[in-house]
């Protein structure tokens, strides 16, 4: 192509990329600007987060919200620390489809000087699965085969392992034995409240996922009915 | 034997093939009499699309017959009962990632047996050589299968089925995928998808044979034009889905997986109007060959996005590093090979044309490649952004401006406002640009006529802008952003006028100047521009399409107007939104045949005064779902030709009050009929021509 054309594209061009970048850099001031990723436990932490504006993402808090109310409120924590850190979600507009105990919300907004969160996004994770299982496996099954079932939600039933159960917060709440004092021994967290009537060999039923170390993380515990 | 093994034996030698081709073609290239060791090649890629045909086949069945015994069929298959349960349990084969990459790979290998049908025996360099590419792209795909969380074959643990083959967990396939725009939509994005490998496997075959002359494009332009319509309906059926199903009221939200699909479609734009200057101008060659290549690593990066939940969690590569260098080798790899080829035949790519001004056909065609592949390489990294620290390159990009950030939908939309705005406004003005250009004195006589129709359909979008859009702007914090964005809007609206009235205006003087010409009347003229230069009216509607959109994507985005309230439960109790009116009748619960627990809002809706219609949305209780208080909505959307009432019905509080939401979207209609005329226009364009020959 000739000279002068050339030069001429090359200038435009150049006015072309320029004009991008200051936009970029215009858009990247203020609310439309990015947000940090970070968890419940880091907001909690960390006082340099507050007027910056973040995303986290979490499972919702069992009990930590009303429908219908407004603006809506709802508590959030760190997957697998329903005990730990929360984050308080302030969200003026519609609740999304999905929404409720145990789903992941992904909020994105700006972290308050009470440490609570203004959202002005709030969308709910596809949650890809779910389940009830209506006969439960066993305490042999994720012992010996576990690794057919990590991180997959399944009922396991068995029985409370002798002087095991400890209170919230230690890392093992109780083992689950196969057999009533005996047997194949499975180690479970769980930062809920223990059943009534749940003492050392009860049978019990738990919902849950087996972790890749071996410890069953308990969403549920109760006992189980046939042994009433 | 069990269907673990035989589908993996299929695979097996799914990719058994693909070798012996790639091998077959590579040696008979070269020998002397090799001839037909390539037929041979071009035979064996038959034999790939039979393998993974049987292998889909497999799946399907084991779907169809509720075949436990494949995890995969476990966790993907529908809980929907009825008449249409079969297409369901059909679309489970491609409702989870496994099963989707043997999707892609199926059709990838009827795009590559098409492509050996059309060179079979023809002992064609280049045909040959894009035979090999392409089945080197599936034996990717094919070893990518072989990787356990990738593969779609493999089996349930027994202990989860009891001893009548009932399952024990009872995963299944979300019940938000169970409907009808969710089972159409991944096919087609796959067909778009695999599609747009042919342009990359024959431009790099054309580098490498050093054939660089226009005819690897007539040999691969429908296949490409083909690919990118299907994709582009796909990308449209995700939308109406989005804005049916989800009930946050909105059609697209810049979420990774629908940028995912949008990046391939933003340079297929550039590479089809590349091809164009390509094959009738023997320009832009070099363009278009890195626009395939480009379009195909987005493709590739794409599917990454959203198969690897790579943006989604960080946590996802520590159980799948193979997977994740396999997929960044192979992009990087493909771009690699084609910059090499570049360079090595940089003397045969100087092509025939001479740039002889800025405002030109070509200029605005080289401006039309420049902002897709800045607004596509924008979006890309904008999705990628947030895993730049701790993603396993995190050493090359945990500095790099952003990184660490997730942007959202107005990080996204403040760019793509101007810039899409600034686009389409190219878009309308190149059809009246001349080849090599025009005296600015010529240019404003070509203008005349389409800038006095941009006029009178600016009066009507402004009069619109006017009545329609501004009464529902939700005013945001200071009036230095409220003016930036009717700013924005207007200009936008001036635009989506010169989009609209431009083609309108090439239809009407183009079938004039032939009637006069030939003597037919001016329908006759009329209609046989449309049938036979298929092509160009294509493109030309197409144009039409996308300046309708405009308009809907202004009044539907930047005019939203949402009222939330709780109304108390009783007959009579209303809100009032604008000129609108939403009064309660009842609220009705119901539980369907399957379980689900259903509650009925019912409303009337009153507009100054008067009762127009009675409205039922519904809050649904899925009973897979109870335990977790998780539900879905059913909105109900008033359609109509200036704005869409989009209602939700949030359940019943604590204090007995009904949650409503409302919103206004104005022009909405406009998004969906601008769509049917792209794909009606693209259409058009992609319709067989019956004779090559002619140039």
């Amino acid at each position: 192509m000739n000279k002068r054309a050339k030069q001429r594209l090359i200038v435009v061009t150049a006015i072309v990329l320029i004009a991008v970048g200051v936009l970029i850099y215009a858009t990247s001031q203020g609310s439309a600007g990015g947000a940090y990723q970070k968890t419940v436990a880091q907001v909690a932490a960390d006082k340099t987060l507050v007027g910056e504006q973040v995303q986290v993402s979490g499972p919702v808090l069992a009990g930590s919200w009303k429908a219908g109310q407004r603006p809506f409120v709802f508590k959030i924590t760190d997957q697998g620390k329903s005990d730990g850190a929360q984050l308080e979600v302030i969200w003026k507009g519609a609740v999304p489809s999905a929404f409720g105990d145990g789903t992941v919300a992904i909020v994105k907004g700006i972290v308050g000087d009470d440490g609570a969160l203004a959202a002005t996004s709030l969308v709910t994770q596809c949650p890809s699965k779910y389940a009830s299982a209506t006969d439960a496996l066993t305490v042999g099954d994720m012992v010996n085969k576990g690794e057919n079932f990590l991180d997959k939600p399944v009922k396991v039933t068995g029985y409370v392992g002798a002087d095991s159960v400890k209170a919230v917060g230690d890392a093992e709440r109780f083992k689950l034995t196969s057999e009533i004092g005996g047997g194949d021994s499975l180690s479970i967290t769980y930062s809920g409240a223990l059943p009534d009537g749940m003492k050392d060999l009860t049978k019990v039923v738990l919902s849950g996922q087996l972790g890749s170390d071996g410890v069953f993380t308990a969403t549920e515990v109760s006992l189980d009915q046939a042994a009433k | 034997m069990s269907l673990t093994t035989l589908g993996n034996i299929l695979l097996a030698f799914a990719g058994v093939a693909a070798i012996a081709s790639i091998g077959s073609i590579a040696t008979g290239r070269r020998m002397r009499g090799g001839d037909n060791l390539v037929d041979m090649g071009h035979y064996l890629t038959y034999a790939v699309m039979a393998c993974t045909s049987l292998a889909i086949l497999l799946l399907a069945s084991a779907f169809l017959g509720n075949n436990f015994s494949l995890e995969y069929v476990a966790y993907n298959h529908p809980t929907v009962t009825g008449a249409w349960a079969w297409l369901y349990k059909l679309s489970g084969v491609w409702a989870g990632r496994e099963g989707s990459l043997l999707f892609w790979e199926w059709i990838l290998s009827i795009y590559a047996a098409v492509v050996a049908h059309k060179f079979m025996k023809k002992h064609d360099a280049l045909g040959s050589t894009a035979v090999a590419i392409i089945n080197f792209v599936q034996l990717f795909f094919i070893s990518a299968m072989f990787i356990k969380l990738n593969n779609p074959f493999q089996p349930l643990d027994p202990s989860y089925l009891d001893a009548a083959g009932k399952l024990l967990v009872e995963a299944a396939m979300n019940p938000l995928l169970q409907n009808p725009w969710m089972v159409v939509h991944p096919p087609a994005l796959f067909i778009g998808y695999a599609g747009l490998a042919v342009p990359f496997v024959f431009a790099l075959a054309a580098l490498i044979t050093g054939d660089t002359s226009s005819r690897w494009i007539k040999d691969c332009d429908r296949i490409t034009v083909f690919s990118w319509l299907l994709l582009g309906i796909g990308i449209g059926l995700g939308s109406v889905w989005a804005y049916v199903e989800l009930a946050f009221g909105g059609y697209w939200a810049w979420d990774p997986v629908e940028n995912a699909s949008l990046l391939p479609w933003l340079t297929g734009v550039a590479l089809l109007h590349s091809m164009t200057v390509y094959r009738r101008r023997e320009g832009f060659r070099s363009w278009t060959i890195f626009l395939a290549a480009l379009t195909f690593v987005l493709v590739l990066l794409g599917t990454f996005i959203t198969r690897s939940g790579v943006v989604a969690s960080v946590h996802a590569f520590e159980q799948d590093m193979l997977s994740f260098w396999l997929f960044i080798v192979m992009m990087a790899g493909s771009m690699f090979a084609v910059v090499v080829g570049l360079i090595v035949r940089r003397k045969s790519l100087g092509g025939a044309e001479t740039f002889e001004r800025v405002i030109s056909k070509e200029g605005s065609y080289y401006f039309n490649n420049l902002l897709m592949t800045v607004a596509a390489l924008l979006v890309a990294y904008l999705t990628m952004a947030s895993a730049f620290k701790t993603w396993p390159l995190a050493w090359l990009t945990s500095w790099w401006l952003g990184a660490g950030k997730t942007y959202g939908a107005a990080s996204y939309d403040a760019l793509a406002r101007p810039i899409g705005i600034f686009y389409l406004f190219i878009m309308s003005v190149c059809p009246m640009l001349a080849w090599g250009g025009s005296e600015p004195r010529e240019l404003l006589k070509r203008l005349k006529w389409p800038l006095i129709g941009a006029a009178g359909v600016g009066t009507v979008l402004l009069t619109l802008w006017k009545t329609s859009m501004l009464p529902y702007y939700q005013s945001s914090s200071s009036s230095l952003t409220s003016g930036l964005n009717h700013t924005i809007a207007i200009i936008g609206l001036l635009v989506a006028a010169l989009a609209i009235s431009q083609p309108i205006y090439m239809f009407i003087h183009g079938a004039r100047a032939r009637s006069a010409a030939k003597g037919e009347s001016f329908g006759r003229s009329f209609w046989t521009i449309i049938t036979k230069s298929r092509t160009q009216s294509g493109g030309y509607l197409t144009h039409l399409g996308m300046g309708i959109i405009l308009v809907g994507l202004i009044g539907s985005t930047m005019y939203v107007k949402s009222y939330t309230t709780a109304l108390p439960q009783e007959t009579g109790s209303s809100l009032k939104a604008g000129a609108y009116e939403f009064v309660l009748r009842s609220v009705t619960q119901k539980t369907e045949t399957n379980g689900d627990e259903v509650y009925t809002a019912s409303l009337d809706v009153k507009k100054d005064g008067v009762t127009e219609r009675t409205i039922g949305p519904r809050l649904v209780l899925p009973i897979q779902l109870k335990s977790k208080n998780q539900s879905t909505q059913k909105v109900s959307i008033v359609m109509s030709p200036v704005k869409d009432i989009f209602v939700s019905f949030g359940g019943i509080d604590e204090s007995g009050n009904v949650a409503l939401n409302v919103k206004f979207f104005p022009m909405q209609g406009w998004v969906w009929t601008g769509f049917v005329i792209l794909i009606l226009g693209s259409g058009l364009a992609s319709w067989p021509k019956r004779q090559r020959s002619l140039a």
